[in-house]
Order: structure tokens, then sequence, then C-alpha cells
């Protein structure tokens, strides 16, 4: 089949990783996806859900570019971008870093959480895929501890966050042994943002602990003298304090929500309640006390995380 | 608590073949003390400076008390040389903490990194008797009491160096009260603390070869620190 219309491959195509099995995950426009369609051919075998105008599908590779391209524009095809995006560590001609902004990507794909500041405490939410009914939800966490004042909500290649969380409790403790106070949470979202860009070659000294970069957001909540804080942390190493902030496969539709819904005198009740409400907007499952977490940070407990009792009372307040 | 410094070697022809007479210490001595009382925290310690233990005297005036970047005082005693590098140490790491943090480190939270800052130095110590005074986050004074290698603990007062065998039972008696009756302990008022400062180092004058010439006190408030200089014997 030909194509007729020219491509913009900078614009209109992302490859995300590696075929595998003749598969490839690419991002598309809807003119793309529409015309997969009529074409007849069955190339998408799993739908990603969407929150942009770009979708990801999972597609044979061969036959996509065979359908996309003249055969001499193959190999054209990728040295616009991939000369670039092999190296991690290597900026584009016009100034970019392929690889962490496909980091920043991969985040769009993973769960949603959510976490809101509020004068009383902070609340982290996070939609846990029990993708079978034979899987125990107990087993996926998507909250946990930093330390006693400290929690974090993630979201996107989980396993990821076990680097980054080992470190900003080994940084919250050292803090504690060498001043004898709580760490601040900005100092300790800081820790956890100087990993971030630790990967490809290491500098001279430094111990590069990665070969790519992070593909995990964070919501690092805690409180502290500055009282209850909210920060978010991306793969490339910027963090940024929020009121109320989403992250995940749902977050723009949730943070346009939160940004409806948010107000400065909101309290922990009602922000427990917010943060599930939001969650039940973009989850595909229906809400209940085994598919999401919830967890608070308070001057007077500490960060906690909710049981399924709690949870279930929170629910019912919906 | 003085078991814990190196012991001189003396020289005999041994030791100097084995190289075993390398003392890398001094000790310019000289007497620190503090007081805390509920909103302020006194400071004070002689100015002389001597050579070991022999009448010698490097000079009559050389502070051994430091205002610190964060508001804390720290007086050192023993060999002067490793008390500043400690002061320089302690110095740079405040400054780190503040661009790390956004904020200045607290008079507790400086304590615990004086503890473990000598107690890194566990096999060569820096020959130092340390005192910590300042305001604690609620805005009582308070002063740190240290050994060389960086065990620590908050006290109302404590005095070391030289004359601190000799002022400490002073100050046991007018400060905690300790008496045959039980600890009676009353609040002090700033005159009534620089008054014991004053008696305490005068009387030490009298006994310790190794302080004199100056005393000098460190009042710390809220509003800051003020430093005032008093006479000492010189003799």
């Amino acid at each position: 089949m030909s194509v007729n219309r020219p491509l913009d491959l900078n614009v209109e195509l992302t490859i995300f990783c590696n075929v595998k099995n003749n598969l490839v995950k690419c991002c598309l426009e809807e003119w793309m996806v529409w015309e997969l369609h009529m074409s007849g051919k069955k190339y998408e075998t799993r739908s990603m859900r969407s929150t942009t105008c770009r979708s990801s599908y999972h597609i044979d590779y061969v036959e996509f570019l065979r359908y996309l391209l003249p055969p001499q524009n193959l190999s054209t095809m990728f040295l616009t971008r991939s000369e670039y995006d092999r190296g991690v560590n290597t900026f584009s001609p016009e100034g970019r870093l392929f690889q962490v902004e496909y980091a920043i990507e991969a985040i769009k794909l993973g769960s949603t959480a959510v976490g809101i500041q509020t004068s009383e405490g902070v609340v982290l939410a996070a939609e846990k895929r029990v993708t079978s009914p034979l899987l125990v939800s107990s087993s996926i966490e998507k909250i946990m501890e930093i330390d006693k004042h400290l929690g974090c909500a993630m979201s996107g290649l989980t396993a990821d966050s076990r680097t980054m969380i080992d470190h900003a409790r080994v940084a919250a403790q050292s803090h504690r042994f060498t001043y004898d106070e709580a760490i601040k949470v900005e100092s300790v979202t800081q820790a956890v943002c100087d990993l971030a860009l630790r990967f490809g070659e290491s500098a001279e000294g430094e111990e590069s602990i990665m070969s790519r970069p992070f593909g995990v957001a964070l919501l690092i909540a805690g409180v502290d003298e500055n009282g209850p804080q909210l920060f978010h942390a991306d793969p490339s190493g910027t963090f940024t304090q929020f009121d109320a902030k989403a992250i995940g496969s749902g977050s723009e539709g949730a943070q346009t929500e939160l940004e409806g819904e948010y107000h400065k005198s909101i309290t922990l009740e009602k922000a427990e309640t917010l943060s599930l409400r939001v969650l039940k907007q973009v989850m595909e499952e229906k809400l209940n006390n085994t598919n999401v977490e919830l967890a608070s940070v308070t001057p007077d407990r500490g960060y906690r995380i909710y049981s399924e009792d709690e949870l279930q009372s929170v629910i019912d307040r919906l | 608590m003085d078991s814990f410094l190196p012991v001189q070697v003396s020289w005999t022809p041994q030791t100097a073949a084995s190289g075993s007479d390398f003392y890398p210490y001094t000790n310019n001595a000289g007497t620190v003390a503090g007081i805390s009382g509920g909103d302020f925290c006194v400071m004070a310690a002689d100015t002389r400076q001597s050579f070991g233990v022999g009448y010698l005297i490097n000079t009559r005036y050389q502070p051994k008390m430091f205002k610190l970047s964060n508001g804390s005082v720290l007086g050192t005693s023993g060999f002067y040389a490793d008390g500043l590098t400690l002061i320089k140490r302690i110095n740079q790491r405040l400054e780190w903490y503040k661009h790390a943090h956004d904020k200045e480190m607290s008079t507790p939270a400086l304590a615990q990194l004086l503890s473990i800052t000598l107690y890194s130095k566990r096999f060569f110590p820096y020959y130092a008797r340390v005192l910590l005074g300042g305001l604690d986050l609620e805005g009582h004074g308070v002063v740190y009491g240290y050994d060389s290698i960086g065990s620590y603990e908050p006290c109302l007062a404590r005095a070391t160096g030289s004359g601190g065998s000799l002022i400490q039972p002073f100050l046991d008696n007018q400060i905690y009260r300790k008496t045959p009756l039980g600890i009676l302990q009353a609040p002090h008022t700033l005159d009534q603390v620089k008054a014991v400062m004053r008696d305490s180092f005068t009387s030490a004058t009298e006994r310790d070869i190794q302080t004199g010439d100056y005393l000098e006190l460190f009042i710390i408030t809220a509003q800051g620190v003020d430093v005032e200089k008093y006479d000492l014997r010189k003799d």
C-alpha cells in the first residue's frame, strides 16, 4: 500500500523502545491511527490509554514501516533522531536530551498518583492497576515511607523508584545522624534529584548508578519547620513545589480537576475525599479499597498509610 | 576523661631510634566555662596562651572562644592549633549547611555535628577540650560539654581546660546548687551568672598557672552576642 501523505517524522513518530517480537510501541497522531484503521489491517494489538492527542500502540513494526514509507526512505527515517538518542548524555543540535524526554514520556504510561497539600498535612493517593483477579493487590506498593515525617507516591517504572527511595531514606537518616534533626522536605527532594542526572558515563570521582535516566516521577510529601509541603520530582532532576499535583497516565484530567477543586483553606478530610474523587474519575476500573492507596503526612502523626478499613470509610464519604 | 588523650612518651635513645618519640601535640591550655540561663547563655574563657606545662607564656591575649555564623559560641582549650582547625572545619560545615538547607544550623544540630566531627578523628584526636554555647530551638540557653572524641551532653554549667577542675565544683555549688540536702536548682539572672563567672575565673587564676591575663565573656541572647572583657591577674 502506498502512502500519499508526506511524513514529518520528527513530529509524528516517536519510537519508545527497540523492536521486540516484531512489535514496537509507537506514539501516533490521530490521523495515522485513522489511516491504520482505514487500511483494513489489524496492526493494532493493544491500545494503551491516552490523555493527549497522541496515542500509544503496539503495532507490527515491519508492516507499519512498509505502510508509512517508500522503501528508499526506510534508512533515512532513523537518521533524524536516532543519532542523538543513542547516547544518553548527548545533546541534539536543537539542544535536547532525547533519553530524558522519553523518560518523562514513560511516566505518562504509569498509574495515576495524586498529592494534595493542606494546612493540616499532605495527602497522597495512588491508583493500583490490578490486572488480574488473581493478583494480590497488597503486593503493589505505590506509596512509601521515606522517614517518619516524609512520604512518597510514584508513577512510571516503579522499579526505578527503589533506587531513589533508598537514596532518600539514606539522606534522611544521614541527616538525623549528622545533625540530630529531621531533614527538610525540600532537602530530601533535592537529594533525590541529585541522583536523576547521574546516568551514563560518570564524571571523575562521581559514581554513575544507572545507564539510563530514571523512568519514574515522585510526589514527595512531608512536614517540617515550614509546615506541610508537596514536591514533584521528575526524571530530568527538576523539582517543583505544588499545592496539588497529579502524575501518571491520568494526570492531565486529574490536574485539571484539582485546579478546579483546590482551595487554600481545604481541610485534610476534604483533601482525602478530593484525592480519591479525582482518581475515581481517571481510573478505568471501579475504585475500591484494594485498588487505591491513600496516605497522609501530618505534624502530629507523621507519615501514615491508610488501612483497608480506613480507606473504605473515606470511600464511603465520597 | 583525660585518659582518652595520648600520653607523652619520655625521650630515651631507644624511643628516638625507633621514631616513637614523635609527639604531635602541645598543650596551650587555658580555661573555658559556660552557663546556660532561661533565655541566655554565658560563655567565658581566659586569654592566656601558654607553651606546655612550664612557665612559658606565648601570648597574654589570644582569644580561644569564637562566635560562629549561626550565633553559637565555641570555646576551645588544649592544643590551640587543633582548636583553630576544628573551628575552621565547623565554620565550613555551617556554610555548606546554609547553602544546602537554606537556613542557619541550630545550636542543637551543631552540637551533634561537633560530636561526630570529633569522633571522626577517634584515633588521632583533636587535642581540644571544647564547650559549645547558644540558644536552643525554643530560645532557652544551652551549653554542651564534650570530651576530646565527641561524647557530649547538654548541661546547665560546665567548665573545662586547665582550670576546669577548679571551677566545675564551684559551678556545681553556685548554679546546680548541689548540696547535702539535694539539688536545689533556682533560675539565675544574667547579672548573677556574670558575677559567678568572674568569681570563678578570678579564683582559678589564683591557683592555675595556665589561666590568667584577661577574661572574655560572650553573652548570647536572642538579640545576638555581646562580648565583655575583664582583667585577670597577669603573674
